[in-house]
């Protein structure tokens, strides 16, 4: 043993004393190749690609002082860095490994530093190429959100975005929500809008069939989200008439044209399984009081409310909300001049000589309910018969004298299994389209309630899941901002990706129902596909 | 055998070096003392808290479902520690103490011991919370007893100066074989409530009163800490909660004259909604019974 350490120490003080002597030996020296890369924006110019959806294409060219433009002993590597390379306090991401750049980005938005590596196999040497500059944008500022159930059941979204003047080329991006409770049973998605106000609450819901959740929804540094871990229902909804947990079917006033919000919060209220809360002050957080669906101030009794809240949906303000009360079948307003700083219960109705229909219902009950730009529509049935069909339409402009503009009956004779329906849509952005869609399985029909005259649309491949008019997707040249959304789910689809699919739809003066078009020369129908059983397109139109 | 020997010389160094540190101690010959050692104040300043003439104990900061608070008072003796136990007693001082036992406290020992071996001993005290402390502050005054083991020479007791100065508000002795607990029951205005500034009588809950607070905690089971700040009271809750209580003001009202529910300056209790739930039975703020049911 000692003799091994002896001769180990021996050993180092050779190694030391060598090291002194000079070296006087002779080499062949010889030119290394330089390599210089051409044809790349430095950071004056950034390069600029959407997340996941867009192309970053870059197409250098490489020259050696020796190899010219021999380019077989190159290997290459294009990273986007959070810092400098150099740096060991960052995560890189390597975009591609040939010279020729051609890839979708999967990164979060962001502005990154981009680099080049070029490495000479034969020598190992390494040449990195910096002072470049990546920009990510995100697809998820305008489109639609795509809600729905995965094929095991779990709730997933995706989202169909659709940049438009130039942005980019409409497509899905999959799995944008987390769902770390693996929530289950998609039922209602609704998001609240833009708006630039300072201390405006943006917000997204999911409702489920074991609850509601509130979901993240800034794009602005994620491509991912999950359910807000800052919702807190016991420091928002502090009433004890209210059923717990609370859950929240949906959400008053929703944004408007172009996606924008309402922002004042005397407007600002949800409809929960079992109430009507309004007039949340969102001062240091957004809090409800007291139910307002009964009808006195001293009641605790609380009647069941209809999921849809009745207003001018369109307005720069809102002069009046309308509840549909399920319990006694009929029509009642918010009894509040300021809205909800004044508002605690409902009033009753009551009619004129010659109204087109009662605001009591006397033997009617609601079917489906809708706000438009400017008209509320209300498809009521009798409740001894599934023959009888009546649509409503209504001017809720005051919330003392609610305006009923029309009252169309019919009846199954005139739209086809209309007692089938399962899925509803009124065309309401002009008076003159009187044209209700509706879905029975896998079959779309039009009926025109002015005419009574029906027929069958369209026979899909899958069940009509959603069936929607929007006319929030902002009008321009080759749109009046009408457009009808259609969802299918085919569970018998070759792709379990394309089980889902998303149609658009126009109309036109004569009534027609056409696809909306895409492509370069407007050839190709729209038509996307996701692997969601779609229950909502939820329209989005925000930069936050 | 390494070892051993190497655990020999470093036993015969340490020898070495605590022979040199060896001097003769003084025993303490001074008389044992004993006074009361009560320190508190500030969580952060733990560890230079002053000797404290007084414990008070404030049911107005605690909720209203709290009817006890458990009061820990320690007796430390002076001079080295002895091999056997020591009693000592104390006495209640009569004419400084206004708690009646069994009411305001539940009667506790006069009597106690140092155990052999200890420097400190503790008297624990029930203090009771009773009605009479919303308007008087109790006080439960305890004094030590000299006895064949115990003087009580520290009658002039004073910190040093790194301690933090005693609390006065409650008073100041320097007389450390007395010590007092103090008890009251009053409320002061949480930053959550809203309403009657200025005294005004108006706004969501009127003007505050400990009368109203204590009550509308009890019909509305909230607790203070409801009502802490803005962030725990936003105006939703305010609402909800004085939805509630108006309801209880109202039917209270609607019983009768007798049973109407009166604040602390004798009008009739009032927070806005009672305005909004029934405006044909509202009353204003600071309305008598008289306006409100007629003169008698």
């Amino acid at each position: 043993m000692k003799t091994k350490y002896i001769l180990t120490t021996i050993l180092s003080g050779m190694t030391i004393l060598s090291a002194c002597v000079d070296d006087k030996g002779s080499y062949d020296y010889r030119d290394l190749n330089e390599v210089t890369v051409e044809g790349l924006q430095d950071y004056s110019s950034p390069y600029s690609v959407m997340a996941k959806t867009g192309i970053l294409d870059i197409n250098p060219t490489v020259k050696g002082t020796i190899l010219g433009d021999d380019e077989s002993q190159y290997e290459y590597t294009w990273y986007a860095c959070q810092s400098e390379i150099a740096s060991d306090n960052h995560d890189h991401t390597v975009l591609g490994r040939e010279k020729h750049l051609h890839t979708n980005v999967d990164l979060n938005p962001g502005v990154y530093n981009l680099y080049l590596l070029v490495k000479d196999k034969t020598t190992d040497q390494e040449w990195i190429i910096g002072n470049m500059s990546l920009s990510v944008t995100t697809p998820l500022t305008t489109g639609f959100y795509v809600f729905g159930d995965n094929p095991d059941g779990t709730v997933g979204m995706d989202f169909l975005s659709m940049p438009g003047n130039g942005g980019g080329d409409t497509a899905v991006v999959n799995n944008i929500f987390i769902n770390s409770p693996q929530i289950r049973g998609a039922e209602n998605l609704f998001y609240r809008g833009y708006t630039a106000r300072p201390g405006a609450i943006i917000d997204l819901w999911a409702v489920t069939e074991s609850g509601s959740y509130r979901i993240e929804c800034s794009v602005q540094e994620k491509m991912t989200f999950d359910i807000d871990p800052t919702y807190n229902e016991e420091l928002m909804f502090f009433s004890d008439m209210m059923a717990r947990p609370v859950k929240i079917v949906d959400a008053f006033p929703h944004q408007v044209s172009g996606g924008s919000a309402f922002f004042n919060p005397n407007y600002r209220g949800y409809i929960t399984e079992d109430a009507i809360v309004g007039g949340g002050f969102v001062s240091g957080g957004e809090s409800y009081s007291n139910p307002v669906n009964r009808y006195t101030a001293a009641s605790t009794e609380l009647f069941k409310p209809y999921k849809t809240m009745f207003y001018m949906a369109d307005g720069t303000s809102i002069l009046g909300y309308m509840v549909y009360d399920l319990d006694n079948d009929r029509f009642v307003t918010l009894n509040g001049n300021y809205m909800f700083l004044t508002t605690k219960y409902c009033r009753q109705l009551t009619d004129n000589p010659g109204d087109p229909f009662p605001w009591n219902q006397n033997g009617r009950t609601i079917v489906y309910g809708t706000n438009a730009a400017i008209y509320s529509y209300a498809i009521m049935k009798d409740k001894d018969n599934d023959t009888n069909f009546y649509l409503y339409e209504m001017y809720v402009y005051s919330y003392l004298s609610p305006y009923k503009a029309s009252c169309s009956a019919f009846t199954t004779d005139d739209a086809p299994e209309f007692d089938k329906a399962s899925h509803f849509a009124i065309a309401y952005q002009t008076i003159d389209y009187a044209i209700i869609l509706y879905a029975v399985g896998n079959k779309l029909y039009q009926f025109n309630y002015n005419t009574k005259q029906a027929q069958l649309v369209r026979e899909y491949d899958g069940e009509i899941t959603y069936l929607a008019y929007d006319w929030r997707v902002p009008a321009s040249a080759d749109n009046d901002g009408t457009r009808y959304l259609v969802c299918t789910y085919n569970e018998s689809a070759a792709d379990s990706n394309e089980r889902g699919t998303i149609y658009m739809y126009t109309i036109d003066q004569s009534l027609k129902l056409s696809p909306v078009m895409k492509g370069p020369d407007q050839s190709e129908e729209f038509i996307y596909h996701t692997p969601l059983k779609v229950v909502k397109l939820e329209y989005r139109n925000s930069s936050l | 055998m390494k070892k051993f020997g190497f655990a020999i010389m470093t036993a015969a160094m340490s020898f070495s070096l605590l022979a040199s540190c060896e001097k003769e101690l003084m025993s303490y010959e001074g008389e044992d003392g004993i006074y009361f050692d009560v320190r508190w104040g500030n969580e952060a300043r733990e560890g230079y808290w002053a000797h404290q003439y007084y414990t008070p104990v404030e049911f107005g900061t605690m909720d209203i479902d709290v009817t006890t608070y458990d009061v820990r008072v320690r007796v430390t003796a002076s001079g080295t520690p002895k091999d056997y136990d020591r009693p000592f007693s104390i006495t209640i001082g009569a004419d400084s103490t206004t708690a009646v036992a069994g009411e305001d406290y539940e009667a506790f020992p006069m009597d106690y011991v140092l155990k052999a071996g200890e420097q400190y001993a503790y008297i624990d005290i029930k203090m009771k919370r009773s009605e009479k402390m919303q308007k008087d502050t109790i006080t439960l005054q305890l004094q030590l007893q000299p006895n064949e083991y115990f003087t009580c020479p520290f009658t002039n007791y004073a910190d040093n100066p790194q301690s933090d100065p005693p609390q006065t508000g409650y008073g100041y002795n320097t007389n450390a074989e007395e010590h007092k607990i103090v008890v009251n029951d009053v409320m002061s205005r949480p930053d959550g409530w809203i309403g009657g500034y200025n005294n005004s009588g108006t706004g969501i809950m009127g003007n505050f009163s400990p009368t109203k607070w204590r009550l509308m905690m009890e019909i509305t089971d909230t607790n203070m800490a409801d009502y802490a700040s803005a962030e725990t009271m936003p105006t939703a809750r305010a609402n909800v909660i004085c939805d509630k209580f108006a309801r209880y003001l109202l039917e209270q009202a609607a019983l009768g004259r007798e049973h109407a529910v009166l604040d602390e300056d004798g009008t009739m209790m009032w927070v806005n909604a009672i305005t909004t739930i029934d405006p044909d039975k509202a009353w204003n703020p600071f309305t008598t019974l008289d306006e409100y049911y007629g003169g008698e």
